[in-house]
């Protein structure tokens, strides 16, 4: 099987000047957590995703300390970034496009580049345009429960 | 390679691998190994020479450290002493400050000042935002404490550690010497922060009561790791104090104390090798001293320290006191790291010179006519640091991740606080060597 297969091709894509708030906006909706970005000729220039956004509204040197756990509960900050953020564009924070798939790359390759990758939703392109996107939950759906259940009920 | 030919390849390569690391055009590690393999390749130096020169009682105290501070660090004690220091200090900005600087000048004093400033760099940061005001005032007396602090013993600095290598002088020679005025200086310099940063910082009772609701106690991430790495800190702590009267050298506490932690915690290596221990710092430090050793071994020191030694021969007082200022001169521009390496070996130079053609150099080495060079090289080498943002590697981190977080921390404005800082402290090692050493 290849990615051509289990690709999903409503793929909802923002441009590259489009704000943050509106990535969120569409990332709201969307059944997959990951948005290719798209500049004005159509082809791809990056990904942003949820992961992204949570990186945005923390401090970097949340990241730095790690264990946050000796804040308050009513800590509150950190919600002033939030709003900040709404009209950053979105080619600004986007990461590269560095995991992306072809039509015909095979499912097993999809699979380990996701684990080994850590992404959740890979953008399936032909000519660097997106022609559809693979998710882990598709993957888990489609191949890993059938035959998980199928071993369950021998 | 002819005998006329290596003197000035050793001097070439030098030069030019100083000068790529100070335009930063590549990591300075890269540098630095590209240095050791041109200089050992067009054999300016045997390679058996050279990793004879190599001076690995610092390479190891700097290993051995950086893997217990790394396991230290994952218990989250650090985030504890610091939200401690924030509520003792009852959140009032002036006194954190201070409270901070104590804290970061003690800590440097026995782990390295990058690790200290930046473990201390995020918790002053989440405090700033919780209390609405600039962490700037807070990073730079950070930055300024720890390279005080660094200063005071033989394991706080780097150049420290490359003196005590080269002098042979122990852990408590440190504590004798540098230790004292040391004190003054960070007194003084606690003093000079009252009038740096006084007025201006007025923080509501609302903000700061935010900081009394950050519970330190859940800081801590892991008890009986915790346990272990204090139990471990401490015996290496009386370790390098003893470690004179036990025979040992600094790197061999150092070592012992790594592999007993690694042992007792049962921390995993990957983790502990991938994050705590600074590679390109320790290859730096390998790269840097085959350099060295082409210059040592092709005579290049001996000619370049004709002047030192006569001067030194004429007046250890005034060729102290020059001394003092001219590596603190040099370290405020200059890393002080490839710096002191090279003054190292001139001053063996002058130890032998007054040791005279049959003397005993060892004798030397520790007597009243050495010891005002090497304190004065240790205090200037590691106090000019502080004169500008790039004069040690501390300052370059902590501007680094306050420009990450938003803040940028002008090169000119750190000139304002470090300049004043470095000439204070330099006219109190002025006035201790003076009249220690020198009457």
């Amino acid at each position: 099987m290849t990615a051509k297969d289990i690709m999903s091709r409503d793929v909802r894509t923002v441009a590259e000047d489009a704000t943050v708030a509106a990535a969120a906006r569409l990332m709201h909706d969307a059944p997959h957590g990951a948005l290719p970005v798209i500049a004005a000729d159509g082809k791809v220039v990056g990904m942003i995703d949820r992961v992204t956004l949570l990186r945005l509204c923390l401090p970097k040197y949340a990241e730095d300390i790690g264990d946050l756990a000796f804040l308050p509960p009513d800590f509150t900050a950190f919600e002033a970034r939030i709003e900040n953020i709404a009209h950053v564009p979105v080619r600004d924070v986007m990461r590269p496009c560095d995991v992306c798939a072809a039509e015909d790359t095979p499912l097993v390759e999809l699979a380990a580049l996701m684990v080994l990758k850590r992404v959740e939703d890979v953008p399936v392109l032909r000519s660097e345009r997106v022609v559809g996107i693979v998710g882990l939950q598709d993957i888990v759906d489609e191949i890993v429960w059938p035959h998980l259940k199928h071993g369950e009920e021998k | 390679m002819s005998g006329n030919a290596q003197p000035i390849a050793a001097l070439v390569i030098f030069l030019g691998a100083y000068a790529l690391i100070i335009t930063e055009r590549l990591h300075r590690t890269v540098v630095a190994l590209l240095g050791a393999a041109l200089v050992l390749v067009l054999r300016v130096v045997s390679q058996r020479a050279a990793f004879a020169f190599v001076d690995w009682n610092t390479i190891f105290l700097l290993f051995g450290m950086m893997v217990i501070v790394g396991i230290t660090r994952r218990t989250g004690l650090f985030q504890w002493l610091a939200i401690k220091s924030a509520k003792a200090a009852r959140a009032e900005p002036l006194r954190m400050i201070v409270m901070f600087s104590i804290f970061t000048a003690v800590m440097s004093a026995f782990l390295d000042n990058v690790t200290t400033v930046l473990l201390i760099a995020p918790v002053t940061l989440v405090i700033a935002d919780a209390l609405a005001i600039s962490p700037v005032p807070f990073l730079i007396a950070e930055i300024l404490a720890s390279n005080i602090g660094g200063t005071a013993t033989l394991i706080g600095d780097p150049p420290n550690i490359m003196i005590g290598s080269a002098s042979g002088l122990g852990f408590m020679s440190f504590v004798i010497h540098l230790t004292p005025v040391i004190i003054l200086v960070f007194v003084a310099y606690l003093a000079s922060l009252r009038f740096f940063f006084g007025k201006s910082m007025a923080v509501s009772e609302h903000a700061r009561a935010s900081i009394y609701a950050f519970d330190e106690a859940k800081a801590i991430t892991d008890w009986p790791l915790l346990r272990k790495s204090l139990a471990v800190l401490a015996l290496t702590l009386v370790g390098f104090f003893a470690h004179e009267a036990l025979r040992l050298e600094p790197a061999t506490i150092a070592l012992a104390g790594a592999a007993l932690l690694l042992v007792i915690s049962g921390a995993d290596l990957e983790q502990t090798v991938l994050h705590d221990i600074e590679w390109p710092t320790l290859l730096f430090f390998v790269g840097l001293f085959v350099l060295v050793a082409g210059l040592v071994d092709t005579g290049v020191i001996h000619a370049i320290s004709r002047p030192l030694v006569a001067g030194a021969e004429r007046s250890v007082p005034l060729t102290s006191i020059a001394l003092l200022w001219a590596s603190a001169a040099l370290s405020a521009v200059v890393d002080n790291i490839p710096f002191v390496a090279t003054v190292n070996p001139m001053l063996l130079d002058v130890a032998r010179r007054f040791a005279g053609s049959a003397g005993d150099v060892r004798a030397v080495m520790h007597g009243p006519q050495m010891l005002p060079l090497w304190w004065s090289l240790a205090l200037g080498a590691c106090l000019g640091g502080n004169a500008t943002l790039i004069g040690a590697s501390a300052n370059v981190v902590i501007a680094g991740v306050a420009e990450r977080n938003g803040y940028r921390i002008a090169f000119v404005e750190f000139l304002k606080y470090g300049i004043p800082v470095v000439i204070e402290s330099l006219l109190i090692c002025t006035a201790y060597i003076y009249l220690r050493y020198l009457r």
